[in-house]
């Protein structure tokens, strides 16, 4: 490919193709089928890296515009996840919180299936130490979605984990309304050396 | 590994427009990262930017930013483009922009990006942004809002994202 720089006729190509950094690794790829799937699951996570993180876009079939996606970890669905969230909507700026809850936040929203045919909601989520037995995790995420209407989201996220003794070995990820994450939905696992 | 370094440059002139075209098409997502100013006499300009040179009214976007007094949030549709703010001269190379563009090359959605602005001295911003279109991205075009073109020292870095 090229990079062209119009600037009074100059042009000039630079190109380091192929250069890859040794941070980040795929571990983990899903992209939803026909029919659509309840959660997303990733286990047995290689417990070599530094971080994880995840990358996707998602749809709910929920009859709504749009609707919250959550994570579990290590299964545990104990009142073990507290969570913030500063979001604007186009119009003003909210902030939310919750503590003692059974779920983590992954994403502050994605669409639903009342939505712009084709828009997708997007997030990329941080786990940092996740391997530690030493500290409760700390999940980060920027999300959000656009309709080209009054219907929109831009967001951070913070949730916490309060479990400091065991390393993350799996997550669970799925909407908020328990509906089905819709075909065309992808996310991918990394891990962050 | 999973991010690979598609493209890079530098600026050594001020530059009116900087494109990449020919993207693989063989990554889940792209990150464009900029790191620069633009040329104007002033504080702030804008950076915009489109895909396959797109001109239509199919862009919109939503921000949530801080300037250190106050928190707002506001949307534009049916733009033919998206945009952040970058510093100009008064500010110097100042700004730091991170573009995520989710699923790229994936013809079955509408393209979101996601993307963080900081510019030192003015604010802080994340952004989304949709373009209306189902199309593979294979080109993304850069250039100022009303500046004649971006600072010498700017630099432009495009990643794919496995």
């Amino acid at each position: 490919m090229s990079i062209k720089s119009m600037s009074s006729g100059n042009r000039s190509i630079s190109m380091l193709a192929g250069q890859t950094p040794e941070h980040h690794v795929l571990i983990g790829d899903v992209t939803v089928g026909a029919g659509g799937t309840a959660s997303i699951t990733f286990s047995n996570i290689d417990q070599s890296y530094q971080h994880l993180q995840i990358r996707g876009i998602a749809r709910s079939s929920v009859s709504a515009e749009s609707d919250a996606f959550r994570i579990r970890l290590n299964g545990d669905a104990g009142n073990n996840y507290a969570r913030h969230i500063l979001y604007g909507n186009g119009a003003s700026v909210y902030s939310m919180a919750a503590s003692s809850a059974n779920l983590g936040t992954a994403s502050g929203a994605v669409t639903g299936s009342t939505a712009t045919a084709n828009t997708f909601g997007v997030f990329i989520l941080d786990i940092l130490d996740y391997s530690s037995t030493a500290k409760n995790k700390t999940l980060r995420s920027i999300y959000g979605f656009d309709y080209n209407s009054t219907v929109s989201e831009i967001g951070l996220t913070s949730s916490l984990w309060m479990n400091s003794s065991t390393a993350v070995t799996s997550m669970n990820l799925f909407t908020g309304s328990s509906s089905n994450i819709v075909q065309f939905s992808t996310i991918q696992l990394y891990g962050v050396k | 590994m999973a991010y690979t370094l598609i493209a890079s440059q530098t600026l050594l002139n001020p530059t009116a427009t900087v494109t990449f075209s020919g993207i693989p098409q063989g990554f889940k997502d792209l990150m464009l990262e900029f790191n620069g100013g633009i040329v104007k006499a002033a504080n702030i300009d804008s950076l915009l930017v489109q895909f396959n040179n797109d001109t239509g009214s199919n862009y919109s976007y939503t921000d949530l930013s801080g300037n250190g007094t106050t928190a707002s949030s506001t949307r534009q549709s049916s733009a033919t483009y998206f945009w952040c703010d970058v510093a100009a001269t008064n500010l110097g190379l100042s700004s730091v922009s991170t573009f995520n563009v989710m699923s790229y090359a994936n013809t079955n959605v509408y393209k979101t990006t996601l993307y963080r602005e900081a510019t030192a001295g003015n604010d802080t911003e994340a952004r989304v942004s949709l373009w209306r279109s189902t199309t593979a991205i294979t080109s993304i075009k850069l250039f100022p809002y009303t500046g004649s073109g971006f600072a010498t020292g700017s630099t432009f870095k495009l990643w794919g994202v496995f």
